[in-house]
């Protein structure tokens, strides 16, 4: 892959990619760590890349298996894993008190429903793809997602504005 | 319509609130410039393969080995067959004492010390305070597969069976400043035994005798009430011992 491409490829993602891992770890350096890692195996294996899926869904399959991996071996590190607005990254943008707080409970559900739900509304991948790339059944997937969505309280639905 | 309605909103909702979350522009070079080095990613140390062994021996022996006394650095860590086979001197051992430790729904008692070339190694007994409460480790990810069923040594038993009624206390200990380590668990009757050891410890103090500080987290799984509370604990002088056998 031509330097420009790959440029292009981490440009288009990473920021996507990091706030996934963000969500998953609950860690921002090692949510950082997790996106230079996915981009390393990315750029090793690239030229095994089939093109059966996306770039972009290949690429996100890559992030949420490393955070998996990664995930194991938080334990340690972490401060403290209660969530709760204060440990949020910086405001920047304007958003609805509601936003931050569908963020909040999305990073408590339990790390096997926060992944389907991360997978599912975040990055618009259907149920097939999100039980291939979690090495799943498919209707774990729907399992989870339903648990989820009754754990966010119908958080998702309905949007208001900042 | 409404999934993609929703999916916007959630996106829309994961970017506005993240917006400063965003990457390094130079990640592109830096992974050319690692790729090119055949190096490893430049990450911190991160779980051992002792871990990954022990948790998975944990999880699959639970009860098989509930009789054996995982609390004893010396059968914990000495024996042949265990993950870390480490040449223990007994002598070593040293008693810490929990100094502080002001967390209101666990009981943790300190038992053991011991520092080899491998770390610090610290053994607790972690137990619940009321008797209709139960503890599990962080780590040990007590989670249902599919059918709702836990799996302990090819034996399946439901979550609800499991816990009899008893609120699961989900806690973790860990060292403030934090340092890299491994941790085992086993579950016993009255509670379970941790032990953990600590990569990177400050030689002189551990040398001289030092206090160390800890952190504890303790989230009830059933009401999802959190406790975090700090706990200090104090060791006399200990001389470093070899490592693995």
């Amino acid at each position: 892959m031509e330097d420009s491409a790959f440029e292009e490829l981490v440009s288009q993602n990473q920021d996507k990619l990091l706030r996934t891992c963000y969500l998953y770890l609950r860690d921002r350096q090692l949510a950082e760590d997790a996106v230079q890692e996915t981009f390393l195996k990315a750029y090793r294996s690239l030229p095994d890349f089939r093109g059966d899926s996306s770039q972009k869904t290949w690429l996100t399959r890559i992030a949420i298996n490393t955070c998996r991996d990664l995930y194991r071996s938080e334990w340690f590190r972490h401060l403290d894993r209660r969530v709760t607005p204060e440990d949020l990254p910086e405001r920047g943008a304007s958003f609805s008190s509601r936003e931050e707080s569908l963020i909040v409970e999305v990073m408590r559900l339990p790390r096997k429903l926060r992944e389907v739900t991360l997978l599912y509304y975040y990055h618009g991948m259907d149920e097939r793809e999100i039980a291939e790339a979690l090495d799943i059944a498919r209707s774990s997937v729907s399992d989870r997602l339903s648990r989820a969505r009754k754990k966010l309280k119908g958080m998702i639905e309905g949007r208001d504005e900042a | 319509m409404r999934e993609e309605a929703e999916r916007k909103a959630f996106q829309q909702a994961v970017d506005r609130r993240l917006s400063t979350l965003t990457g390094d522009p130079r990640l592109a070079l830096k992974i050319r410039v690692q790729a090119l080095q055949e190096g490893e990613p430049k990450m911190k140390k991160k779980i051992s393969f002792a871990l990954v062994s022990a948790l998975a021996l944990v999880l699959i022996s639970a009860v098989a080995l509930a009789a054996a006394n995982w609390a004893s650095i010396r059968e914990f860590l000495g024996q042949e067959g265990t993950v870390a086979r480490m040449n223990i001197v007994e002598e070593a051992i040293v008693k810490p004492e929990i100094t502080v430790y002001d967390g209101k729904v666990l009981d943790i008692q300190a038992n053991e010390a011991y520092w080899s070339e491998e770390g610090l190694s610290l053994t607790f007994h972690v137990a619940a305070k009321e008797a209709d409460k139960m503890v599990v480790y962080y780590g040990g990810e007590i989670e249902p597969d599919e059918n709702g069923m836990l799996w302990f040594d090819g034996e399946s038993i439901s979550l609800e069976d499991w816990r009899q009624g008893r609120e699961m206390l989900q806690y973790d200990i860990w060292v403030e400043p934090t340092l890299e380590g491994w941790a085992y668990f086993q579950r016993d009757e009255t509670g379970e035994s941790y032990i953990m050891t600590l990569f990177g410890c400050d030689e002189k103090l551990l040398a001289k005798g030092c206090e160390m500080q800890l952190r504890v987290r303790v989230e009830n799984m059933q009401t999802g009430d959190v406790e975090g509370s700090g706990m200090t604990i104090k060791l006399p002088p200990m001389t470093k011992q070899e490592g693995r056998k």
